[in-house]
């Protein structure tokens, strides 16, 4: 793959490692560090991708080993402040999702709730949002389907506890 | 709020989109991450260590007329042994990451590779105590020839080789022993939360 090729890869798929960083990173600074580290990362391993997979399946697992294994952004995670995502609850508790404003109040709120999970929780309803399927996610994370399975339906249930106030779609 | 109802929020596109120039100035960046970090200051120790050994090795090799040519060898040799261990580091640091394998496999490699490498970190911090040491007496021995009847640590007329050997004995073990303890403590200060981070999410992902 040529550098162009590459640039322009990662230009469409950008979205990607955006939620990542959003998810692994804390601050704006931190977001923008995580996100050129992935972006060297990716460089990096570029040699390595055979086209076995498909392109965004190895953005993903770059992209993931690079967020995971940064515990300096690890610990300033772990900084996620509750009060971030209470204040956003009573901001949603009636949010009429119809305005650009509240659906990205809404974002908000759920990045907030999803931040406060653990790591690999934060992979796991990352891909699953990303509609990946549990063979899809497996390939990725290296976690058996079935294992998967169990914990999605866990994890659900813990982000429904902690965006209990906010709704979707109704007033 | 139910996860599968918000995936088309979710899926919205990023409001801060990056531009093919900017992504291009990204590739020629250095890496930040704490592997990378690790591999430049280890360049960096092998430059320091290079430089003051081989500076001091030229110096006995020139200095009184090569008449202490032996203590220059045994920096060379100091030299040598210091190039091995950078190596192995360097080797072991390269085995550590493998970003575009599944998350679990490169955690596992992760944290098998940081084990070995803080265990040869503890075995080789370690015993260049004893080396030092010997190297040390070596050197005195050339260089200071009227400390062999003046301390019990040169066999002599007066000193017998069996004093003379319980004195490195107990001179080599209290001084190794102390060395094992700080350096379990300063590797442990180093790398042990590392190595707890990735038990934990180790632990994470085999959790039902």
């Amino acid at each position: 793959m040529t550098q162009e090729e590459f640039v322009r890869q990662i230009e469409a798929n950008q979205g990607i490692i955006r939620k990542i960083c959003r998810l692994y990173g804390q601050t704006h600074r931190d977001r923008e560090d995580l996100f050129q580290e992935i972006v060297v990362q990716l460089w990096k391993a570029v040699p390595k991708f055979r086209g076995q997979s498909k392109f965004s399946s190895w953005l993903y697992r770059v992209a993931l080993n690079t967020a995971i294994s940064d515990f300096r952004q690890k610990k300033r995670s772990l900084l996620v402040s509750e009060t971030e995502v209470d204040s956003l609850e009573m901001k949603n508790g009636f949010a009429d999702v119809n305005s650009d404003t509240d659906k990205q109040e809404l974002r908000n709120a759920l990045y907030a709730a999803i931040s406060q999970l653990p790591e690999i929780d934060k992979a796991i309803v990352m891909l699953y949002l990303d509609d990946k399927n549990y063979e899809e996610m497996e390939d990725i994370l290296g976690i058996n389907a079935n294992n998967l399975r169990v914990k999605m339906n866990r994890i659900k249930g813990k982000l429904r506890l902690l965006t209990k106030n906010i709704s979707y779609g109704t007033r | 709020m139910e996860l599968d109802d918000i995936k088309d929020i979710w899926n919205d596109k990023p409001a801060d989109v990056v531009g093919s120039d900017k992504i291009s100035a990204m590739l020629n960046r250095q890496s930040h991450n704490p592997i990378a970090k690790m591999k430049r200051n280890l360049r960096m120790e092998l430059l320091i260590v290079i430089f003051s050994f081989g500076v001091v090795a030229a110096y006995y090799f020139i200095a009184f007329k090569s008449e202490y040519s032996i203590i220059g060898w045994g920096y060379v040799l100091l030299l040598v042994l210091f190039c091995y261990y950078f190596f192995r580091k360097n080797k072991l640091l390269s085995q550590m990451e493998c970003s575009s394998c599944k998350v679990k496999s490169n955690l596992e490699l992760q944290l098998r590779t940081l084990e070995r490498y803080v265990k040869f970190y503890l075995i080789s911090g370690t015993a260049i105590i004893p080396i030092l040491f010997i190297f040390l007496g070596i050197v005195l021995y050339y260089k200071k020839p009227k400390l062999i009847d003046e301390t019990i640590l040169y066999p002599s007329a007066t000193n017998p080789v069996w004093k003379f050997l319980l004195a490195w004995f107990f001179l080599l073990t209290i001084s190794t022993t102390i060395m094992w303890v700080l350096n379990r403590s300063y590797v442990n200060k180093l790398y042990g939360r590392h190595i707890d981070d990735l038990k934990q999410l180790l632990l994470q992902m085999d959790e039902q």
